[in-house]
């Protein structure tokens, strides 16, 4: 893990070196003096050599300094900071969504293999997995929000009710992406378990299927889930960037389109940075998870 | 001397019928069956889009703007009067070219890079996979929007960033492939044989790697397809007025409440050319690697 994060922040430094021609004037745009161009470059830091830049941009991370924004004349990890629960709850309520839907769906299929039921599932999951989220989330604001008025246009809302109820659409379009992948792998590894041998042993205990199928096998299909969920968070973190501005969610995606826009360099940079240490930490999050389910995952 | 004979003669009946044999396979492959009637129809619509297109993609008439579906505009006009069903099969050519390229770049780069470092292993090979570790950290999406916000918005720096962050998968894929390979017979005899390990790489390793290569190419299209819409959309991607779908989807979002269908048309399109590489990739799957 220590060499991949000391990977990211080289990736996420030498970014900015891609930038044609000259960071501090394009930053300023038209309105830049050279006076105030030469004062940018200077607090950027960019007369200094190369290595001396690194080991300032490390030095500022060991702290938390990421530098200041050009256009919010803030500090970048206060940005951060300010915007970074609200993209964790879209995270949270998609995967939780997308764990809703996807378990019953793949229990069904599952259960009955070939059925019409199954089919109409697995079409309309290959569709969705075809179609663009942010396609998918202008029509369900469309229908939902501003025909029928069910759910609000924009924000991110306050406490947590609100903020469920504003951030339903969003993370539905997260959620429909990724159950699509989530139902195909669990379907495939309950039909595996509903053959195995502790199952048949405790139907023939006179366990009801209901209880064979929560208790014995839905259990060990968690594992499955997990795994999935946990290889395609970076799928679903990257989706919160076009989502966020579809729905015009002030979280990390959002300000990550605005930055760009603005050419806030620092804060397109930030961002990387926290965007893969959201993931980072969320793999690993994944593998502990496997101890807690799985006592005979060893750890080492 | 029986069975010989009989060898001989069931080898030259499934000779004989090979060709029917597959095709009647290929047909019986639902997905692929799907998939390629799907690719017809997508690269018959690009290439005879100007044909097939009643009006310029580009000509504005200001005074039928908005104008809901009709015979005369059957997918509507846009806000400046611009044919939606024009644009949307002119869009096509460059969506398709887009999905393509987003592919092949990084697979032209990636592959080759794969099958050295695999087979020379050592400082480049370690090399190689820790880049890839790297890649993979970031959230694919976020690191190519960031590499694009560096080099500015437009097609050609889409085609740099996504060949920089993507063509690991590509390596990675390679490398897996010829790590097994490596030991096999043929490449030791040729090895014994005094070949170059150029033409070990190139001329014996690199063909075997086509069927897993492939497969993930096929379904990286869809991926590529929805990434290059998407970046379109947010404005970072291919510029106005040229009709691409995800901008014709931008362009149609301030309308949404009073002009549906400028939006939902080339979602559609989106929606139909990336069922039709899912099918693909699926159909492929079944006939390239049964039993996976």
């Amino acid at each position: 893990m220590i060499p991949v994060l000391w990977g990211v922040t080289l990736v996420v430094f030498f970014m900015v070196r891609l930038i044609p021609g000259d960071p501090a004037s394009l930053m300023l745009g038209q309105r830049g003096t050279p006076d105030e161009i030469a004062r940018l470059r200077a607090q950027l830091g960019l007369e200094e050599p190369l290595y001396r830049q690194y080991g300032r941009f490390l030095g500022g991370l060991v702290t938390g300094e990421l530098g200041r924004s050009i256009r919010h004349v803030q500090p970048v990890m206060q940005l951060i900071g300010e915007r970074l629960p609200v993209t964790m709850f879209l995270l949270a309520f998609s995967a939780l969504m997308a764990v809703v839907v996807s378990v019953p769906l793949a229990v069904l299929g599952a259960v009955r293999p070939g059925s019409i039921w199954d089919q109409v599932v697995r079409a309309c999951f290959t569709l969705s997995l075809s179609m663009p989220a942010f396609w998918i989330g202008l029509l369900l604001l469309l229908l939902l929000s501003l025909r029928f008025g069910v759910f609000p246009v924009s924000g991110a809302g306050s406490g947590i009710l609100d903020r469920a109820w504003h951030l339903c659409l969003p993370a539905l379009t997260m959620a429909l992406s990724i159950s699509a992948i989530l139902i195909r792998n669990l379907r495939g590894s309950i039909a595996a378990l509903l053959t195995a041998d502790y199952v048949r042993t405790a139907r023939a205990k006179g366990l009801p299927e209901r209880a064979v199928l929560a208790k014995h096998v839905l259990r060990n299909v968690a594992l499955t889930g997990i795994t999935v969920l946990g290889v395609h968070m970076g799928w679903l973190v990257g989706g919160t960037v076009v989502v966020e501005a579809v729905f015009a969610i002030p979280g990390l995606g959002g300000l990550m389109v605005s930055s760009i826009y603005a050419r806030d360099y620092p804060v397109v940079q930030g961002l990387a940075l926290a965007f893969a240490v959201l993931v980072i930490l969320i793999n690993l999050a994944t593998d502990l998870s496997y101890r807690l389910l799985d006592p005979r995952v060893q750890l080492g | 001397m029986r069975d010989g004979t009989a060898l001989a003669l069931a080898a030259g009946c499934s000779a004989r019928s090979g060709a029917g044999r597959r095709w009647r396979r290929w047909i019986s492959n639902r997905p692929l069956r799907w998939g390629s009637l799907g690719l017809v129809l997508v690269t018959g619509a690009a290439a005879g889009a100007p044909l097939l297109a009643p009006f310029d993609p580009l000509e504005q008439h200001l005074d039928a703007a908005l104008s809901p579906p009709s015979l005369v505009h059957p997918f509507g006009t846009d806000n400046f009067g611009r044919d939606i069903l024009s644009r949307t099969l002119h869009g096509s050519r460059v969506d398709l070219m887009m999905g393509l390229g987003l592919v092949l770049f990084p697979l032209v780069l990636g592959t080759p890079v794969g099958c050295v470092a695999a087979y020379r292993g050592g400082v480049l090979d370690a090399l190689v996979m820790r880049l890839a570790e790297i890649a993979v950290a970031f959230p694919f999406f976020v690191l190519v929007i960031a590499i694009i916000a560096m080099l500015g918005p437009g097609l050609a720096n889409m085609y740099l960033a996504v060949t920089i962050v993507s063509w690991v998968s590509y390596a990675r894929i390679a490398r897996g492939e010829i790590v097994v390979m490596r030991e096999l017979e043929y490449v030791q005899a040729g090895r014994a044989l005094g070949l170059g390990d150029g033409r070990i790489v190139f001329r014996h390793l690199l063909p075997g790697v086509g069927a897993a290569v492939v497969l993930f190419a096929v379904s990286d299209v869809v991926l590529c397809i929805l990434l290059g819409t998407s970046l379109s959309f947010l404005g970072l991607g291919v510029q106005p007025p040229t009709a691409e779908w995800g901008a014709m989807i931008a362009d149609g979002r301030n309308y949404i409440l009073t002009a549906w269908w400028m939006t939902t048309f080339p979602g559609l399109a989106i929606a139909v050319i990336g069922v039709t590489f899912s099918l693909l990739g699926d159909g492929l799957a079944h006939e390239l690697r049964p039993g996976r």
